[in-house]
């Protein structure tokens, strides 16, 4: 007995709302009763990628233009919940904009679109009240009309986005009275060697890497006060004139320095900013390094409880900054190493750390290395961080080995070390 | 949380005693409760819901009674911990939708439709979609006894049609 096909319409399409648009549409060859059905689904996706046999790209282009003009047309005036169109390759812009146009007018709450678009469409998008995410991908975006306005939307995605007028950013941005969430990626600013301010009272994520500064920098500002996590990646800028952070819990930073180095660029005020920061991580061993270079720039972090560093070939330089970072964070508990501990230095021991008597006094419990290769000078690092660090509880090392030998003479070594605190375990996770 | 227990009757007239915060998975229920004031020795009747469908609609609901608190108390858990917890629910629907033929299936996603779990109508529906991927119309047709009521011609037409989606 057929009993699917009785089931009501609602069901039938929750069912094909599971399904890529695709596979819905081959049940369209079902029976009558299936014909229409998956073009109700409120999630529709068109992307058009290469044929999957062979045909013409001329045919394959024409079909997928009756499909979406079928699909939106049969579909009528049915809700839309989210839309993807993804189609550069000569669709044209006659085409795209009627379909958009269509779904802005459905309710559309999610719109994730790779088009070409012109700036009218664009005025279009920025004008409608339901969208709640909205994903652009390779866009130019001008500067938008005074009545542009997002009001319910929530999420911004911005990838390989252009903007061209002075002053179209700061005005996309305040269009968006909701916004709490931003994700930036490879964006190029109107104006090479100009100022930036990153201003919006409801933002609590922010994820932004390379903003288009690569040809000259630039100066950039982040007046977020509501901020909680901040994930930046890019070239430090000139200056950062305004930085207000004061919400912030987590930031992770991989940040590097244009040609002319530390003399062409300022990081201090963002390093300032940062005061607040309960889990911050430093990505890129540049970035650790930026830090000891800007180190009187650094300020207590009074909350700073997990601490990850990215470290180099040569660990002594490249964790030059982890002494004043270890004494500026009066709370730490966990630090973890990111790289390898292997130092080129003739002496035994990380120099950085010799003279550092501080690290005695020095709160973390928890000591986590991801890449340990058992050489004999990483054994002395690891002595000494154990002889030193009076208040560890856990150190947790993953390591690799070539055989069951070499795995247990690692493990057997790390065990043996003395250790300044009776209370410390060794947790070795060989692979 | 309140562990009040209340009845539920089945349309064929078996009676099943249900934590009231997992009866509350079902909207209809919920509102049963809040507006109607639910006699505390009187059975709820469900007259669309046999008894052993309705069985499996309490199953379902009492794995899934901590799912509300949980929102609460993510805060303390761990990633991995979460991750661990949902692969087990995961693991159990997968048992649970596994254990039961497609009639019953269809039987359920109409006691959940009619109860409104989301959540099961969305576990079923995805089940029934799982068996309607990578399948062409015929093999569908077969596994759900669907009778291919168009014409060649039609047919072709609605190839055509939808030519970008079978190309």
């Amino acid at each position: 007995m057929d009993r699917i096909s009785d089931l009501p319409d609602g069901i039938i399409i929750r069912i094909l709302s599971f399904l890529l648009i695709d596979e819905a549409a081959s049940t369209s060859l079902l029976s009558k009763r299936w014909r229409d059905m998956f073009a109700f689904t409120p999630n529709l996706h068109f992307a058009l990628t290469k044929p999957k046999q062979f045909l013409p790209f001329v045919d394959h282009r024409q079909n997928f233009m009756d499909f979406v003009d079928r699909v939106l047309a049969v579909s009528g005036n049915s809700a839309i919940r989210s839309f993807t169109l993804k189609c550069r390759l000569g669709v044209g812009s006659a085409h795209t904009n009627r379909w958009i146009c269509n779904v802005l007018n459905r309710g559309v709450l999610d719109l994730h679109l790779d088009v070409k678009a012109q700036d009218s469409l664009i005025f279009e998008v920025f004008a409608c009240k339901t969208l709640v995410k909205l994903k652009l991908n390779r866009f130019e975006i001008p500067l938008l009309p005074e009545d542009a306005s997002l009001p319910a939307l929530k999420t911004l995605t911005l990838d390989y986005v252009r903007f061209y007028n002075l002053g179209a950013f700061e005005k996309l941005i305040s269009a968006c009275p909701l916004l709490e969430e931003l994700l930036m990626d490879y964006i190029t600013w109107e104006l090479w060697k100009c100022s930036h301010i990153l201003s919006c009272p409801t933002l609590k994520r922010l994820t932004t890497k390379c903003l288009g500064f690569s040809v000259e920098l630039g100066s950039m500002s982040f007046d977020n006060p509501n901020l909680v996590y901040l994930e930046y990646s890019d070239f430090v800028q000139l200056h950062y004139p305004v930085v207000n952070l004061d919400s912030l819990v987590e930031a992770k930073l991989g940040l590097t320095m244009k040609e002319g180095g530390p003399d062409n660029c300022d990081p201090s005020n963002l390093i300032k900013g940062l005061r607040n920061v309960e889990i911050l991580n430093l990505s890129c061993p540049e970035t650790v390094e930026i830090f000891g270079i800007f180190r009187e720039a650094m300020p207590v972090f009074e909350n700073l409880f997990h601490l990850s560093i990215t470290s180099e070939v040569d660990f002594c330089s490249s964790v030059s900054s982890l002494p004043s970072l270890l004494n500026k964070s009066p709370n730490l508990h966990t630090l973890v190493i990111k790289g390898f501990l292997r130092h080129d230095n003739p002496g035994s021991v990380c120099e950085c750390f010799l003279g550092c008597s501080r690290l005695l006094s020095c709160p973390v419990k928890v000591l986590e290395l991801t890449e340990y290769e058992a050489s004999i000078k990483e054994l002395e690092q690891m002595k000494h961080f154990l002889e030193e660090l009076s208040c560890l509880e856990l150190v947790k090392v993953c390591a690799s080995a070539k055989d069951d030998k070499e795995k247990l003479r690692l493990t057997m070594d790390l065990l043996m070390l003395p250790r300044a605190s009776s209370k410390c375990k060794v947790q070795v996770n060989v692979s | 949380m309140s562990s009040n227990m209340i009845m539920l009757k089945s349309s064929d007239g078996a009676s099943f005693e249900i934590e009231e915060a997992a009866a509350r998975k079902s909207k209809i229920i919920a509102n049963m409760i809040e507006v109607e004031c639910v006699d505390e020795d009187k059975a709820i009747p469900l007259q669309n819901v046999t008894g052993n469908i309705l069985a499996l609609v309490i199953e379902y609901c009492n794995k899934h009674i901590v799912d509300d608190d949980d929102d609460v108390a993510t805060e303390e858990a761990s990633e991995e911990e979460e991750e661990a917890k949902k692969k087990k629910v995961d693991d159990w629907e997968a048992e649970f939708m596994n254990s039961m033929s497609l009639e019953t299936m269809f039987e359920l996603l109409l006691a959940a439709n009619y109860l409104n779990i989301k959540s099961l109508i969305d576990l079923v529906c995805q089940t029934i979609a799982n068996n309607i991927k990578d399948k062409t119309p015929e093999e569908v047709r077969k596994i759900f006894s669907i009778e291919n009521d168009f014409t060649p011609e039609e047919e072709e037409e609605i190839r055509k049609e939808n030519a970008w989606a079978f190309g």
